[in-house]
């Protein structure tokens, strides 16, 4: 199976994990990073050989830094519901 | 699974991917496949299919990342140098990242590097394992080291027979030396570098230069 299915998940029915933090983050937001600079990395090197396919890969990092983003939202935003939570009990 | 829709000239260098993200895997498979010489033969989401899928396509080379759900990058290592002992298994790790490079290099993997080296780095790290080298990213070798501090697995000390030119060609390899490397610095062929290697792999009971190099470092015949 893979592990993208494994994304942040913002149901708010689990009580805060550290545990199950790091592991969302791993299988989540990390990987969408590092794949970012990967991608990066290698759209710079096909700038100078292939300026337009390069202007495709940053169309396609863009999306991907934009679902990054996405996930961190998310992620910050359980993490502030959850401090609430924590406060009001 | 994603099998290459073709297969083009017979001296590309046949890599497999091996890593349970897909975005990660395609990210690789673009930075693989900027160079000519390169086709990237299959992707796998893990150790399983991994090694089914280098008993299919033979790739030269397996990118394989260690923690994966699953069988691990460890154990398909293990299962990959035995049923496929002409593969080469090219371990990229991401630092910090709780992996075990001592299993894996007992396992029989042939190089390590890191997921955050540069583009370069990786590509040439696939180069060298496709020439029957390996390779341990010097970032890598601090773990490596920590590590095996904290172990105390019984590893024998084998390397009393070892001739004094062969003691010399096993610290230049624990130091990261290609086999040209060795021969040009030691003034001897690569075809004599080989043939010491072979006796040193005899001799300390190893099957790779990973394993050669971790024997190494832990008797201390090299500091790193």
């Amino acid at each position: 199976m893979d592990s993208d299915d494994n994304r942040l998940k913002d149901d708010g029915s689990q009580p805060f994990d550290p545990e199950r933090l790091a592991h969302e983050l791993h299988d989540g937001v990390i990987q969408e990073v590092s794949a970012i600079v990967l991608r990066l990395e290698t759209c710079q090197r096909r700038l100078r050989m292939d300026p337009e396919a390069a202007d495709g890969d940053l169309e396609i990092i863009k999306e991907q830094a934009r679902a990054a983003l996405r996930g961190l939202r998310t992620l910050s935003a359980r993490l502030r519901k959850e401090g609430q939570h924590e406060t009001r009990s | 699974m994603k099998p290459a829709a073709d297969l083009p000239g017979e001296r590309c260098l046949r890599v497999l991917i091996v890593d349970d993200h897909a975005v990660v895997r395609q990210a690789l498979r673009v930075m693989l496949e900027m160079e000519a010489d390169m086709l990237v033969v299959a992707e796998a989401p893990d150790g399983e299919a991994a090694v089914a899928l280098a008993r299919t396509y033979s790739p030269d080379v397996v990118l394989m990342d260690i923690r994966m759900e699953g069988m691990d990058g460890v154990s398909a290592t293990r299962e990959l140098r035995e049923q496929c002992p002409e593969v080469g298994v090219l371990i990229l790790t991401a630092f910090g990242e709780d992996s075990n490079l001592t299993q894996a290099i007992q396992a029989g993997a042939h190089g390590f590097m890191l997921k955050e080296s540069s583009q370069k780095e990786v590509i040439e790290a696939i180069r060298r394992v496709a020439d029957g080298e390996s390779l341990i990213t010097p970032s890598l070798l601090r773990r490596l080291l920590d590590e095996l501090a904290q172990r105390n697995d019984g590893m024998e000390v084998r390397h009393a027979d070892l001739t004094e030119r062969e003691l010399e060609v096993l610290k230049s390899l624990a130091q990261g030396l290609s086999n040209n490397e060795i021969a040009k610095d030691l003034v001897i062929s690569k075809k004599t570098v080989k043939t010491h290697l072979g006796h040193i792999f005899s001799k300390l009971d190893v099957e790779s230069r990973a394993q050669a190099m971790l024997y190494a470092i832990r008797e201390k015949i090299v500091e790193v």
